[in-house]
């Protein structure tokens, strides 16, 4: 879903901040499907972002930098959930979620299914996010996820069965 | 509802449901051109410069802990320069985050060895005390400075007093399997070794689902790095004790899948064999 931009040498020098206009809605788009939280999900399309023009003059391949932001929003965000602290309050909010879930019978099945979606292990959503929200064929998908391919369509699969077996979602 | 094209229709509503507001790129800029700055300008130390700007943000003791990595040619990194003079410190701080200078990912020299793209090793901002490589996505490498034992619950157990009262916490903590300790020198430094698998049941400790064996805090206090160890794997684990310092203590964990494990085990021998600590 990102836009394809090749950050000119102007862009490096005086363009960057029209760049960053540019690819940040998808980058942050993609970090809050895969961390749920709008402001997270800016933290990491800056700091990919950042860490993109800081490498600029060793990326190979300019072009690439909706690749390139992706990747590293991916495994920022994976990196993200590592931290305890975070991943404690990360545990506690689900089961609140849950909770709730539990107490309004009317919740709505985007609702439920956005809370389904984070409560998937974090690399089956990103397969699901990047396969069916970038629309990336596996081989792409593997190489950001840096496993085989077979184990990309496992993720998809074993996450479409995840979001299946919750009945809120198939009400 | 859970059909591809549900999916991916739900994704795109929910992507769009926050309602992103107009980007300002100034902050977001100045910082990237900072950091640009950084990198460019940096001295070019192979990834041998990670691990010892890692042990030298933990030790005080020493005034640089260093892994000198083979480089491409077989050649170890220069601490110093031809006229013996130390080379700058491969680290520094800007805007909370530890930045190194370093060369560009793909020229690091663990052939085989992954880490972020644009990022180096895995610390994220405000924890400079941890390094992970990666290699895939479940076989990696982590140094921690000063760890904490993880105990059963996901709690974390107090700091312990040496590298022996540490494996004695694991061994003891019935989530983990481990072996016996034994000893091994590392960089020059005496310290233990053993294995370590979760056992069946094991607390859940993060959001994939899996248990941790080893925490490290972040230099906020706050966020602490937690080693996971799925169900399946192990984790080679070297403890070694560093006297007089900031820092007590180092551990070096290798995890990977048990199918895998002693092929990752060989291919992280070069990581753990170039660690060179000096003193002084």
């Amino acid at each position: 879903m990102m836009t394809d931009v090749a950050p000119s040498e102007e862009s490096e020098r005086s363009g960057l901040g029209e760049t960053y206009v540019r690819v940040a809605p998808e980058a942050i788009r993609l970090g809050y499907l895969l961390t749920g939280d709008r402001a997270l999900a800016e933290d990491l399309a800056q700091e990919a972002f950042a860490r993109f023009v800081a490498r600029l003059h060793y990326i190979r391949d300019r072009h690439a930098v909706d690749a390139y932001l992706r990747k590293t929003i991916v495994n920022l965000s994976r990196n993200y959930f590592r931290r305890r602290a975070v991943e404690r309050s990360f545990l506690e909010r689900q089961a609140r979620e849950r909770q709730q879930e539990h107490l309004d019978p009317d919740v709505s099945t985007h609702q439920a299914m956005r809370a389904a979606l984070l409560r998937l292990p974090v690399r089956q959503r990103a397969a699901l996010v990047l396969r069916y929200y970038e629309d990336l064929p596996e081989t792409q998908i593997a190489d950001i996820l840096r496993c085989r391919h077979s184990t990309v369509r496992s993720l998809v699969s074993r996450g479409l069965q995840a979001l299946r077996q919750i009945p809120e979602v198939n009400r | 509802m859970t059909d591809q094209t549900d999916v991916r229709e739900f994704l795109h509503r929910m992507a769009n449901e926050a309602g992103f507001a107009p980007v300002k790129p100034g902050p977001v800029v100045r910082k990237a051109r900072r950091r640009m700055a950084r990198t460019v300008g940096g001295t070019l130390l192979m990834a041998g410069a990670l691990v010892a700007g890692a042990l030298v943000a933990a030790n005080g003791l020493m005034n640089a802990a260093r892994t000198q990595m083979p480089q491409p040619g077989g050649q170890p990194t220069p601490t110093t320069t031809e006229n013996g003079q130390a080379v700058s410190e491969p680290y520094s701080i800007l805007d909370g985050e530890v930045t190194f200078d370093a060369a560009p990912p793909w020229d690091y020299s663990f052939a085989g060895w992954d880490h972020l793209p644009g990022g180096i090793g895995i610390t994220g901002p405000e924890t400079m005390t941890t390094l992970l490589l990666d290699r895939n996505y479940d076989e990696r490498v982590a140094v921690l400075a000063d760890p904490l034992p993880v105990q059963t619950g996901c709690e974390e157990g107090p700091a312990p007093a040496h590298a022996e009262a540490l494996a004695r916490t694991i061994r003891s903590d019935p989530d983990l399997g481990a072996t016996e300790p034994v000893s091994v020198s590392v960089g020059g430094i005496e310290g233990l070794r053993m294995d370590v698998v979760a056992a069946p049941g094991a607390s859940v400790c993060d959001v994939e689902g899996h248990p941790q064996v080893l925490a490290a805090p972040g230099l906020n206090g706050r966020d602490h790095f937690g080693v996971e160890i799925p169900v399946g794997h192990r984790m080679r684990l070297y403890l070694l004790d560093l006297s007089g310092g900031s820092a007590r203590m180092l551990a070096i964990a290798i995890v990977a899948p048990e199918a895998s494990f002693e092929h990752v085990v060989e291919a992280a021998a070069p990581i753990v064999d170039s660690f060179e600590f000096r003193t002084g």
